[in-house]
């Protein structure tokens, strides 16, 4: 473990190292990850922002090991520090200890409460499953802890919605009952893929309001996935674009939106209705996210690419600095 | 299995090259519909219970289309009239029994192979007319069910609710007491009819009393078939009915019954085409129990479940080669009807299709 | 100017099941007019009743009372051949680009349907439609396929062409950019500007994303459980809501701009949202309203202009 070590500061919590994971299916083999890196330190939120299909849920499932197949890990660690500090790599553990891990250390929500849910159990149902998956307690002190975890998450009336079924709660309840499971053994982690996509503004900023209050007070980790530049803009302290898997631009939250730095980054500002700015007309990003099966030698933006130089298309630009710890993969930082 | 694919391949390639004849062009202009049922043959060919369903569908169909032409031994022959010894023989092998058939022979003395093969062709028109008739009405009254909701629906609902529950047997009973006569009679009226008719079941013109027989049971098994289409049907119809393409037609100005029969009817016929493959086995064994009772053909016609039923008074010590045999024979035609209902109930649905898995070269 | 979409009082109540008389109001009294060449915005959200208003304007429901005027003539008593005119005249695009297409029928079939039931003459029907995908940045290529086959923007460019391909003059979209990405999405919100200007197209855009309908439209209407609580010109209802509701869900909406102190100025929403089965008694809005009065309670303020081109339901700007 020693190795393991000094790729690790004590602050970090997750540092990904060239991740990679296919799919491999009929129409071939899909490079859905290509050497994907990114750290998290302690009580910080990043993002990981992208399209559809930049890799950034496969990413998150991969490091749990949700990946299903035909999709596979085929290269890369997931190095974690564990709350009494060991180091482990996620990928490489066996079956029993990841479980542990599971819903203990790293918690992670989906982007469907209702689906998370098994429509059998009570909240309280799931939050008891869930801590005596990790430790001895009776259910009744279990119960008491449930109630104040759906107080926190703003539920009213916590101790009646203990004992409600699912279908009893409307979806804002649900996903912050879904939270409230997920932070049900005090979770150093938590990784949430798309919580308030399906939430109405209202409740989506209650949710995230919750989610940043969270942090501050358990210095909990924050991996945020999602396709929202609004809320990537409130939430992060850092964020990861990834197109078509892999990361091109790696910053701090203004300096990305500020100064981005990848052409993709730039357009994908400019593609976003800003309501407080007055905007003539939107950034079109021409064309489409390539196929991934069989990806070439270049760069993955170039096809697309307004700024693409010949030497795009036959070799990938490596990430280089823009600042401190701001980073962009692209052959147009090279001139500086 | 690979070999299977490239073969089906072919298929669907000189099919494309046929109707290219026709229309010229027709095959780039379905250039995704050729892509959609080479996908349908991969996922088949990947699945060895579809492969060997579709292999033993595809042999009894085979035997059923061929078997009267090429049977060695007529069926209306009772050879052990003038040949005593070939009564009921049991089966042995050559050189130790030189006059009698290889699987044995039935109290007439007929070699039971050669009366198969009559047996398939009756066996395989008879459940192929219940399923292609009780579907369609099933069908249709699932989609009026399903479409209109309300009042319409909860009468056929009803409808269906009692057809369910009728017993199918008692009613082959009671139809095969009055109708024979009834249809012989009509049979005579129109010997046109008759003859067709009787080619088609392989049978000689004359049997065309026993052709009645059957004709009554088929009646009998259509009646009870199509309440389960009508149920399965209108599952999907009312789930379809509120897709928003659904509503982009009505938005349109659609008339409803083009909505059903363009927009609807194709997307709810998958399940339905499970449905009917799980049916043709059912129907097989269901019309063989029919004339093991004797609601069926009588002598001599060879029906499948009837041979069993003349041997059942002699068994097991001198018929027990026969019983083994007819029955092993519905056992094969059941099987493949259902393994290839698994497959296609994969094969059909367009996500599974999808997500089948191929572990490629480029590994 | 005369409106081309006038709609007076119009309620559309659905029956709640296992029982006669519990109604879910979906949209229970809204009144409202779409000028010519403009896009109203409808913004609100789940359970508001925008889909609703949406599709019952198109007679896609049939409204449980109230008027629609569209170019001047009630239409909802329309039958038979009138009632295909008014289609021919007024069409819609949907959310989910992947079930708003039929999956057994090729683009060419899907989009030869409508034109074959209007009869339009269109001739040598390959190069007509091939003409028609140009308009909407496809091309042949996309003509037999199927709708699998293509992506969620180009199976919304079908749909949006599908709906234009009748020359309508009235659009309603119902969130056509909701389940599309971003880069997608600008793509589309650009085709549509674009074709409204060319066809001189009226549309009501319905969305939940505040922003893309302030891009997108002259007006805003904000709908709350089923009834309209504001209306006025999109940046003015944006930079300054008046009722409480629109303040709340504007102020809710993360912009993309790290810089601005929103965070700090938002506020905050509290209470969860009321079922449309039984709405609170007086303003709906009531129960969870920072500034309710006593009048809030027993009596539902009216629809009232109380500045220029700005309507509010609300007691704080109406004399009680």
């Amino acid at each position: 473990m020693v190795e393991l070590e000094g790729l690790m500061t004590s602050k970090h919590v997750l540092k990904v190292v060239d991740l990679e994971v296919k799919f491999f299916t009929y129409a071939g083999v899909v490079h859905a990850v290509s050497g994907v890196s990114f750290e998290v330190f302690e009580g910080e939120v990043i993002s990981l922002v992208g399209e559809t299909g930049c890799g950034k849920t496969v990413t998150t499932r991969a490091i749990t090991r949700l990946v299903d197949p035909p999709g596979r890990v085929t290269g890369g660690r997931a190095l974690y520090r564990t709350k009494s500090g060991e180091i482990i790599d996620l990928l490489k553990m066996p079956d029993e200890d990841l479980r542990r891990i599971r819903g203990d250390e790293i918690a992670y929500v989906f982007q469907d409460p209702t689906s998370a849910l098994d429509p059998l159990y009570t909240i309280g149902g799931h939050i008891v499953e869930t801590v005596k998956a990790h430790r001895r307690a009776p259910a009744k002190e279990i119960l008491k802890h449930a109630v104040k975890l759906l107080a926190e998450t703003l539920i009213p009336s916590p101790e009646l919605r203990v004992k409600n079924y699912p279908h009893e709660l409307s979806g804002g309840m649900r996903q912050r009952a879904v939270i409230s499971i997920g932070l049900s053994n005090n979770p150093k982690l938590l990784i949430a893929d798309e919580p308030t996509t399906n939430l109405d503004v209202t409740v989506q900023a209650q949710i995230l309001d919750l989610l940043r209050e969270l942090r501050s007070k358990y210095l909990m980790s924050l991996v945020l996935i999602t396709h929202n530049l609004g809320i990537v803009a409130e939430m992060s302290d850092r964020i990861y674009v990834m197109y078509a898997g892999k990361i091109v631009e790696e910053g701090a939250t203004e300096e990305i939106f500020y100064s981005p730095s990848h052409p993709y980054t730039s357009l994908l500002l400019r593609a976003v209705p800003n309501p407080v700015r007055k905007i003539e007309k939107l950034e079109t990003i021409p064309g489409t996210v390539p196929s991934l099966v069989n990806p070439g030698p270049g760069c993955r933006f170039e096809p697309r690419c307004p700024y693409a130089m010949e030497k795009c298309a036959r070799e990938e630009p490596p990430l280089v600095e823009v600042s401190r710890g701001h980073r962009a993969a692209c052959w147009l930082l090279e001139k500086r | 299995m690979r070999a299977i694919y490239r073969l089906l391949s072919k298929i669907i390639d000189g099919y494309a090259l046929l109707r290219d004849r026709i229309n010229p062009g027709w095959s780039s202009k379905n250039s995704s519909r050729l892509r959609e049922w080479k996908l349908m043959a991969y996922a088949f060919s990947k699945s060895r219970i579809g492969v060997l369903g579709g292999l033993i569908v595809a042999a009894v169909i085979v035997i059923a289309i061929i078997g009267p032409a090429i049977s060695w031994e007529p069926y209306w022959v009772y050879k052990s009239v003038t040949d005593p010894r070939l009564w009921l023989h049991p089966p042995c092998i050559q050189p130790s029994c030189s006059e009698a058939p290889l699987f044995g022979t039935d109290e007439w003395g007929r070699d039971i192979v050669a009366m198969s093969l009559y047996g398939f062709r009756i066996s395989l028109v008879i459940s192929l007319l219940v399923v292609l008739l009780g579907a369609p009405l099933g069908i249709f009254l699932g989609l009026l069910s399903g479409y209109r909701g309300g009042l319409v629906d909860e009468v056929i609902m009803r409808l269906t609710d009692i057809f369910i529950a009728f017993p199918g047997l008692i009613l082959a009973i009671a139809f095969a007491s009055v109708l024979p006569r009834r249809i012989r009679e009509f049979l005579e009226a129109f010997p046109a009819l008759r003859d067709s008719l009787s080619f088609l079941f392989g049978l000689r013109p004359q049997e065309y009393g026993q052709l009645a027989a059957l004709i009554s049971v088929w009646f009998a098994m259509v009646i009870v078939w199509w309440p389960g289409y009508a149920r399965i049907v209108r599952g999907s119809v009312l789930s379809v009915k509120e897709l928003p393409f659904i509503e982009a037609a009505k938005l349109v100005g659609i008339p409803e019954h083009k909505i059903l029969i363009k927009h609807i009817l194709p997307n709810v016929l998958s399940p339905v085409l499970v449905m009917m493959t799980f049916d043709l086995a059912t129907a097989t064994l269901f019309a063989a129990a029919l004339s093991f009772l004797g609601l069926g053909p009588q002598e001599p016609v060879p029906e499948l479940g009837f041979m069993i039923s003349k041997a059942a008074t002699y068994f097991p010590e001198r018929s027990w080669h026969v019983v083994l045999y007819f029955g092993t024979l519905l056992l094969f035609i059941a099987l493949g009807w259902n393994l290839l209902g698994d497959a296609l109930r994969d094969i059909l649905d367009p996500r599974t299709r999808r997500a089948i898995e191929f572990r490629g070269e480029g590994e | 100017m005369d409106p081309l979409v006038r709609v007076v009082d119009l309620r559309k109540y659905f029956s709640v099941r296992g029982s006669f008389t519990k109604k879910v109001r979906a949209v229970d009294g809204v009144s409202l007019e779409i000028m010519p060449g403009e896009t109203l915005g409808v913004v609100g959200e789940s359970g508001c009743g925008k889909t609703t208003l949406g599709k019952t304007v198109l007679r896609l429901y049939e409204p449980t009372s109230g008027k629609i005027f569209f170019e001047g003539k009630d239409i909802v008593k329309l039958r038979g051949g009138q009632l295909k005119e008014f289609r021919r005249n007024a069409q819609m695009v949907f959310q989910d680009p992947h079930t708003s297409l039929n999956p057994r029928l090729t683009i060419a079939e899907t989009l030869l349907e409508p034109l074959r039931e209007h009869g339009f003459d269109v001739g040598d029907a390959e190069s007509y439609l091939v003409k028609e995908l140009e308009k909407v940045g496809l091309s042949s290529e996309h003509l037999y396929r199927y709708p699998h086959e293509l992506s969620g923007g180009q199976k919304q460019r079908v749909a949006i062409l599908r709906a234009i391909l009748l020359k309508p003059k009235l659009v309603v979209l119902d969130e056509p950019t909701s389940s599309l990405d971003v880069s997608v999405q600008a793509q589309i919100l650009e085709l549509l500007k674009s074709l409204q200007k060319l066809y001189n197209l009226t549309y009501m855009f319905i969305s939940h994303d505040i922003a893309v309908v302030k891009y997108m439209s002259d007006r805003m209407a904000v709908m709350y459980l089923g009834k309209l609580v504001e209306l006025g010109d999109s940046d003015s209802v944006f930079t300054n809501p008046l009722h409480p509701y629109s303040l709340m869900l504007i102020s809710s909406v993360p912009v993309p701009d790290p810089k601005t102190v929103r965070a700090k100025q938002r506020v905050k929403p509290h209470g969860e949202p009321p079922s449309p089965i039984n709405p609170p008694t007086g303003c709906r809005f009531h129960p969870r309203c920072p500034h309710a009065m006593d009048v809030c309670r027993t009596r539902e303020p009216p629809l009232e202009e109380v500045s220029h081109r700005r309507r509010v339901a609300c007691w704080l700007y109406i004399k009680h």
